[in-house]
């Protein structure tokens, strides 16, 4: 039977996950990052804790991640708190979008989403959306955790010459 | 402002929410981080509830 985690857990889990201290542990300077978060990970897995979290390294910063991990308890814990971490690394990973839309407020683009292609002018750039107006005058908010490609928009008499 | 946010200023207004597999259209009941409600068009007293990193985009038409 598979698990099941009241709203109220998945939230203080997220908030857990998604704190300062560990953020900046695992999005912090220096080559401490990717380490951090391939030990992390690797704790997570299947596999058992205390194989996962030998002493590899003396890096402090690995060590604190793997000690967490290994607190997590089961594996579906684990695998949860994995995924927060996923989320939270996905939504940074919209910020690229962020930064070519606010490049192209006033001009019209192409946002691809996993729904279908939108067309407008970009009249508004928050974290992780843009509000387009469309030729009719609709506005449209687009989600960039759902979206795939983004371009401007080359007007039609430009493209034929 | 994030994206939950941008949509709430919505509130009491009819909307298109777009999803990769579906279209909800209605009045915006209430958006948050979470989850995206909205009173469907034509169904009385029929709320959905949407994931809100599932939304692809929300379009206002005029």
């Amino acid at each position: 039977m598979a698990a099941q985690f009241k709203l109220e857990d998945l939230t203080g889990l997220i908030e857990k996950v998604a704190r300062p201290g560990l953020l900046s542990q695992l999005l912090g300077k220096d080559n401490v990052v990717p380490k951090s978060i391939a030990d992390f990970l690797k704790t997570g897995s299947d596999q058992p804790a205390q194989t996962a979290s030998e002493p590899a390294s003396a890096d402090s910063a690995s060590g604190t991640s793997s000690a967490k991990a290994s607190s997590a308890g089961t594996p579906s814990a684990r695998s949860n708190v994995i995924g927060g971490i996923l989320g939270v690394l996905g939504r940074i990973s919209v910020v690229p979008f962020v930064e070519l839309a606010r490049e192209n407020i006033g001009n019209n683009v192409l946002i691809t989403t996993n729904r279908e292609i939108v067309e407008g002018i970009v009249t508004e750039v928050g974290s992780g959306y843009a509000a387009l107006t469309e030729e009719g005058g609709a506005s449209v908010i687009v989600n960039f955790r759902n979206t795939l490609a983004f371009q401007p928009s080359i007007p039609a008499e430009v493209e034929a010459e | 402002m994030s994206f939950s946010k941008k949509i709430a200023a919505y509130v009491g207004q009819s909307i298109q929410v777009e999803t990769a597999v579906e279209t909800f259209t209605g009045e915006l009941v209430s958006a948050d981080d979470t989850f995206t409600v909205i009173k469907r068009d034509g169904a009385e007293d029929t709320r959905v509830t949407i994931l809100t990193d599932a939304i692809s985009y929300v379009r206002k038409s005029l």
